[in-house]
């Protein structure tokens, strides 16, 4: 798939600059290794049709309180329901930028229900060929990592 | 290992043909690859702790939106892997998750099939699976949601389902 990495930040960028309203910086695509995960938050979330994968935002706890508190538009003092819930619908939105831009029409990709996953230290790992790519963004003094796994069903 | 724990939150009670289409399939991958008898126990309530270490997970669309996860203790995920591959397994980390990435596949398949036999439409995602020793995982959404404990011996396996229906 052409340019994977490049449409991965134009879908991050357009929801931090609407929904988030925190500027990020893309980094150079990662290779390899991302685990273990450590005092992170997963939001992810699968795709299915045309095309079979998942999508995933890794978000050490802090950024995720900042992006939380920006999104809800409230002060966040720790990683409760309102923050798992706020990083789902954050893979959900993601997932749905994704979907417009490899699908035709929007139809023929359908997107899963979003799930977050969090603990001191955990492994996450997809099981599945296809493309994948890791792109790293700074974030207020941080980083958080999207995550895309991708194949074209024949 | 020590088993750490996984605590599930959120959702409501699913309907009983839900629970029947997620036993069903769980056995018949017991049954036909894993060849390890397996009875299934009565469902949990949405917010269950949960002594784990390994969970396989796959996205579903379609007629449904959901989640399938199947939640192990390590002890069985490895004994199930090494039943699956008909050899011993014993620490090879990489091999035990793709089993269990395996697994929650085929499930997904036994449920879609039966989607398909009501003339409904489920789509698969890709398996994904996340170990460690404290995790907690959590769907957004008011959605229905099954925990169904599986006793295979001494041990537990849970076949979780959290799902919501779409008229998209």
């Amino acid at each position: 798939m052409e340019n994977l990495p490049d449409k991965i930040m134009a879908s991050v960028h357009a929801i931090f600059s609407s929904m988030v309203m925190m500027d990020i910086v893309p980094g150079t695509p990662i290779q390899g290794e991302i685990n273990p995960l450590q005092s992170t938050i997963t939001g992810m979330i699968g795709l299915a049709g045309t095309h079979r994968g998942m999508l995933a935002i890794h978000l050490p706890e802090a950024l995720a309180k900042k992006v939380t508190g920006n999104f809800l538009g409230m002060e966040v003092e720790e990683i409760d329901n309102d923050v798992q819930d706020a990083i789902g619908e954050l893979a959900n939105m993601l997932g749905g930028g994704i979907k417009a831009i490899l699908s035709e029409n929007g139809k023929d990709i359908k997107l899963s229900m979003p799930s977050t996953i969090c603990g001191q230290e955990y492994r996450f790992q997809s099981h599945y060929e296809g493309e994948s790519v890791i792109v790293p963004f700074a974030a207020e003094d941080s980083q958080f990592l999207v995550e895309l796994r991708i194949k074209k069903e024949e | 290992m020590k088993p750490g724990s996984l605590r599930t939150s959120g959702g409501k009670g699913a309907p009983l043909e839900m629970e029947k289409k997620v036993i069903a399939a769980t056995l018949a991958v017991f049954d036909t690859m894993v060849m390890l008898k397996t009875v299934p126990e009565a469902p949990l309530g949405p917010k269950s702790a949960i002594s784990c270490n390994i969970s396989g997970m796959l996205g579903l669309a379609g007629d449904l939106r959901g989640m399938l996860a199947v939640h192990w203790p390590r002890a069985l995920a490895t004994d199930v892997t090494s039943r699956l591959l008909g050899e011993e397994v014993e620490g090879r980390e990489e091999d035990i998750r793709d089993a269990i990435a395996e697994i929650v596949n085929m499930i997904a398949g036994g449920i879609k099939a039966a989607f398909s036999s009501e003339g409904k439409v489920l789509e698969l995602s890709v398996p994904t699976t996340v170990t460690g020793n404290s995790y907690t995982m959590r769907s957004a959404w008011n959605s229905s949601h099954i925990i169904i404990p599986f006793r295979a011996g001494e041990e537990c396996f849970w076949t979780e389902l959290k799902f919501l229906e779409t008229a998209d």
